[in-house]
């Protein structure tokens, strides 16, 4: 399948340009409709509830003011699709929490593009583990932008990191329209051995034949670390193959109020470079 | 079987289809199912029978797999298994599948298709038969495929013919991740369909479901992947939507159910959400299920 309705988180964070423009990019590349989601951050369970009057004055004023603040985002979000003249856009500006309003509006698109969260620029709507919450929640598969830099060519080379797990599996299915259009598709298998029962024989041997039924020649490398940096490992890998996009499963468990991780999927939530494609 | 043959309007349909050749009484129209489908979606199909041998034994120092003690015993299970996918072959052929391979996977049948199964678009499988379960098949094979392979899986009842499958498919969405995954991931054969129907149950007591216009989402959703649905919302009691989503597909003549999968994995077990449970122990059509 390819996609047909890409959703794109807006919000106010100084990255929300390239954010918008590598949807924008997807969007035409794949001819689908494109929704700009901004959420208010106030929670949805709020207007059910009877201990708050929302005809308050007070509580109002808040509210206008948090609907404008989204409003702000999705002023942006028209200025670039105009620009870049994507033929089918949509904006909303959803009354809810952003983690799981987002995660909601996921489940209804193809493609969710979110921005990384940026330490320096704590935002006002967003908590720190909102992409990944996405991910784990929507079943929707996620690329995440980082919170610096420009990124023109995303789908030109792609690195896969590959372990045979579901997560990956899902990764790299969700990614076949993105992986079609690559010119080069590296595979790096990071300490096979560790995991003999998942690769088999010849590490990726199994992903090639996989790939290639759908159109798609790899190329797989592999690799041996200490277990504990494979993550701090892949990093400098994406940027020997000059990847403009990491494929990859996200791993991890949401507990009550907080979400774990686990050490991979970590280190490049935090330290990434380049848009990373994540599916639970 | 009567299926419509459908040229391929995505470039990115199913491309491999694996179906699991056991011994159980129904192999045959699992098999005939998954062929037909590789034939329509213009797909390779493999079919995987397991011996039953632990994949482990090549690493286990106890047991030496080339000791004259054990091999006989363990060719035994290789030709059974060999003799399965003969039948296959010869299916697969007669059906005329233009690409199709066999794989003899030593391991047993959760195992050895689950990880098989990460290499495929689609895994056929089927219903367990709590009267004659087939030889070395766990009796949870479906649901732990589907939960830990990241591959969605087409259940075949275990008795029954099946003269179309896919033609009317019914969708049960309740809004959940596990749900999206589902419709997602049958995309193919909803394109294929001449007619799809969701059905949504409760939408009030669903927080999933919850937004200006609730259930309606999915059907603006499937239109702009080009497939026309028609919706439709039942409310019955809670505890029994297992059963009401049952009859309603008989009732319908749905001839596939998609759904998602709902449930953990335990150490050894698997936790499955009620209605998961219900329709994989009462089911009459072939179901269609995503984790």
């Amino acid at each position: 399948m390819s996609y047909k309705t890409i959703l794109v988180h807006v919000d106010d964070s100084i990255n929300l340009t390239p954010r918008i423009e590598l949807a924008c990019r997807i969007a035409m590349q794949e001819s689908a409709h494109l929704i700009g989601a901004a959420t208010t951050g106030v929670s949805q369970f709020i207007y059910q509830s009877a201990v708050v009057d929302m005809r308050g004055d007070y509580i109002t004023g808040y509210i206008e003011s948090l609907r404008q603040r989204a409003a702000v985002g999705l002023k942006s979000f028209e200025t670039i699709t105009r620009r870049v003249g994507v033929p089918s856009v949509e904006q909303r500006l959803v009354d809810d929490e952003t983690a799981g309003g987002i995660s909601l509006q996921a489940r209804y698109s193809d493609l969710v593009v979110l921005g990384q969260t940026d330490p320096a620029e704590p935002s006002a709507v967003v908590g720190n583990d909102f992409p990944e919450f996405v991910v784990l929640h929507s079943g929707c598969p996620a690329s995440i932008v980082p919170y610096a830099g420009q990124f023109e060519n995303i789908a030109e080379k792609v690195l896969i990191a590959w372990d045979g797990s579901p997560q990956a599996k899902r990764a790299v299915h969700d990614a076949i329209p993105l992986l079609q259009r690559a010119a080069l598709v590296e595979v790096g298998v990071f300490n096979a051995s560790e995991r003999p029962n998942r690769h088999g024989a010849q590490p990726g041997a199994d992903l090639a034949l996989y790939l290639a039924r759908h159109g798609i020649a790899i190329n797989v490398q592999e690799r041996i670390v200490p277990h504990e940096e494979i993550g701090a490992a892949l990093l400098p890998h994406v940027a020997a193959t000059g990847a403009g996009m990491l494929v990859m499963g996200c791993f991890g468990h949401s507990r009550l109020r907080e979400i774990l991780l686990d050490g991979v999927s970590r280190t490049i939530l935090s330290s990434m470079t380049v848009p990373v494609f994540m599916s639970h | 079987m009567l299926f419509r043959i459908l040229r391929k309007r995505s470039w990115c349909g199913l491309q491999i289809i694996l179906v699991h050749v056991d011994d159980s009484a129904n192999v045959a129209a699992r098999i005939e199912i998954a062929a037909t489908i590789a034939i329509a979606q213009e797909a390779h199909l493999t079919g995987a029978a397991v011996t039953g041998i632990s994949r482990f034994i090549e690493e286990a120092v106890v047991a030496d797999p080339y000791d004259p003690a054990i091999t006989p015993y363990l060719d035994t299970l290789r030709q059974r298994a060999a003799v399965r996918l003969d039948r296959f072959d010869g299916q697969a052929q007669r059906i005329g599948v233009h690409s199709f391979e066999r794989q003899l996977i030593d391991d047993g049948a959760n195992g050895g298709i689950s990880l098989q199964a990460r290499h495929s678009d689609q895994v056929v499988v089927g219903q367990n038969d709590p009267i004659g379960p087939a030889l070395a098949v766990d009796a949870d094979l479906p649901e732990y495929v589907a939960m830990t392979s990241g591959t969605p899986v087409l259940v075949i009842p275990f008795a029954g013919k099946f003269p179309s499958v896919g033609m009317h498919v019914m969708i049960a969405w309740n809004g959940s991740r596990e749900a999206r995954r589902a419709v997602q991931d049958a995309m193919p054969l909803l394109r294929a369909a001449q007619q799809v129907e969701v059905v949504v149950f409760n939408p009030a007591e669903r927080s999933d479901l919850r937004s200006e216009e609730p259930h309606t989402n999915i059907i603006v959703y499937l239109r702009r992947q080009c497939i026309e649905a028609k919706l439709k919302v039942e409310n019955v009691k809670h505890g029994a939507l297992g059963a009401a989503l049952l009859s309603l597909a008989t009732a319908s003549s749905a001839d596939l159910l998609v759904m998602g999968c709902y449930g953990h994995t335990r150490f050894r077990e698997m936790l499955l959400g009620g209605v998961t449970r219900a329709v994989l122990t009462s089911m009459s059509a072939p179901v269609f299920m995503s984790h």
